[in-house]
């Protein structure tokens, strides 16, 4: 038999015996078995449609076929924006028998048709990039994934359905993160913490992990640092163990989240995961050292623009000036414990200047003045003596404490 | 009318895979439970490390040198 006729007939008999897994497989764009068998019909005959061959099929599923493997057709033939249009059109046969259909085995293949025209839409808008014009399919692939997911929400007949939702939210949030359309993620967001979802834990731990990472990953765009911990801890500690590279994606955001909250990284975490780009951040952190962050911020600028983190770092330096002042403070109690609370401005520009950073005694004083707005210590500046008065207990809070939005 | 495609075209290949560099990956498998973590481990994160302690070169440094001035103030 012709390899294509194969391919529809296994198709044919996964949907007779309910096997979403291998439907699933099937008919994902990466499948060798669906691609060779429409090259090879192509290959055969020139006038060869797929539509003539997946008439047997039932109803919606004979569309969906069709539209599918004209979508691989045109991958093969380089038309990627072709390629994306028939895999939109596939969409429309199968929401139907995703809506009619009332097992929950159709959850599998949804996971498959929402990859297919996402990477459809980035292939076709790359060949739109390559030929000038401008790219819209992204943007377009997401109208089309919302329709997939409020179907999924409405789980009609079955409410295991609604077990393909989380997959589709993730699969939007990439794509709204590639269009740095952020604020769209947010009503998905609420829709996923809402009870009309069903519950987180009974979604497969690759579709949990990916979305807290980038739950993660906006809770740090709105300055919201304790969810930020919480949802990227998470994604960190429920990543199967074989995934180094998301693994290490993961703690390229939580290592500045846990330094701003006041937790370094072990050593062996950093040496594990090949974040030594942290290592002299960390080192300024602990040893209160604002010159070696300057500098790190200075010379690793464009890495640490280009990874993302380059803002979040930035926010450290605060909390670097006042590791450097409590040191100072530490020192200045054992000197003089009687006005241990009265720290003399200019020991503080003192301690700076021994670390090579020169500033005059108005820089030091506003320096202080951010660290007492900001509650990185609790005080007060005596603009006459040039002198920082702190509170005798508890001058400097823990930094996980610290509201740190400004 | 329909003509014979050329050989090299029907070989194209599927479009690469555009991944950023940021992306996260999709995982191998779809679902594992707890033995395919990493074990829990307590020391990833050091918390006690913001303390008063002077006992490092450059606090040790610091109070040399305003023990040195003060003794400077003093004699004056």
């Amino acid at each position: 038999m012709a390899a294509f006729a194969a391919y529809v007939q296994t198709v044919g008999a996964c949907i007779a015996r309910q096997d979403g897994a291998q439907l699933r497989e099937l008919v994902a764009v990466g499948s060798v078995t669906a691609q060779q068998a429409v090259l090879q019909a192509r290959q055969s005959s020139a006038r060869w449609h797929p539509a003539h061959a997946t008439t047997r099929l039932p109803d919606g599923w004979a569309d969906f076929l069709a539209f599918h493997c004209a979508c691989l057709a045109a991958l093969q033939e380089g038309n990627r924006v072709e390629a994306y249009e028939k895999a939109v059109a596939a969409l429309q046969p199968f929401l139907k028998v995703f809506r009619e259909d009332m097992g929950a085995w159709v959850v599998e293949p949804m996971h498959s048709v929402v990859h297919n025209l996402c990477s459809a839409a980035q292939a076709a808008d790359l060949e739109l990039r390559q030929a000038g014009q401008r790219p819209d399919k992204l943007g377009d692939c997401g109208d089309q994934l919302r329709k997939c997911f409020s179907v999924s929400l409405q789980a009609p007949g079955n409410k295991e359905k609604k077990l393909a939702a989380l997959d589709i939210v993730n699969v939007s949030i990439k794509i709204y993160f590639r269009l740095n359309t952020l604020r769209l993620c947010k009503n998905l967001m609420r829709t996923v913490d809402s009870r009309q979802f069903a519950p987180f834990d009974a979604f497969p731990a690759a579709q949990r992990i990916t979305y807290k990472f980038y739950v993660g990953r906006l809770a740090v765009f709105d300055e919201n640092y304790h969810e930020a911990q919480a949802s990227l801890n998470y994604a960190l500690q429920h990543c199967h163990r074989a995934a180094q590279r998301n693994k290490a994606l993961i703690l390229k955001y939580l290592v500045p989240v846990q330094l701003l909250l006041g937790r370094l990284p072990m050593p062996a975490l950093i040496a594990a995961h090949r974040l030594h780009q942290y290592e002299p951040i960390i080192a300024a952190m602990h040893a209160g050292d604002i010159k070696l962050f300057s500098d790190t911020m200075d010379t690793q600028q464009f890495r640490f623009i280009q990874e993302g983190t380059y803002l979040l770092l930035e926010k450290l330096r605060y909390a670097v000036y006042r590791r450097l002042l409590r040191k100072v403070h530490a020192v200045h109690a054992q000197l003089e414990p009687e006005k241990r609370t009265q720290i003399p401005l200019l020991q503080f520009q003192m301690a700076l200047a021994m670390q090579g950073v020169e500033l005059d005694i108005d820089e030091v004083e506003c320096v202080a003045a951010n660290l007492i707005f900001r509650k990185y210590v609790k005080g007060y500046i005596s603009h006459k003596n040039k002198v920082m008065v702190v509170a005798k207990a508890d001058p400097f809070p823990p930094l996980g404490s610290v509201a740190l939005s400004d | 009318m329909a003509t014979p495609q050329e050989p090299a075209k029907q070989q194209q290949p599927a479009p690469e895979q555009i991944v950023e560099e940021d992306e996260f990956e999709e995982f191998e498998a779809e679902d594992w439970d707890a033995r395919a973590e990493e074990p829990q481990n307590a020391a990833l994160w050091e918390q006690d490390w913001d303390d008063d302690n002077i006992e490092d070169d450059f606090s040790q440094r610091l109070k040399a040198e305003l023990q040195r001035q003060a003794a400077a103030q003093g004699s004056k």
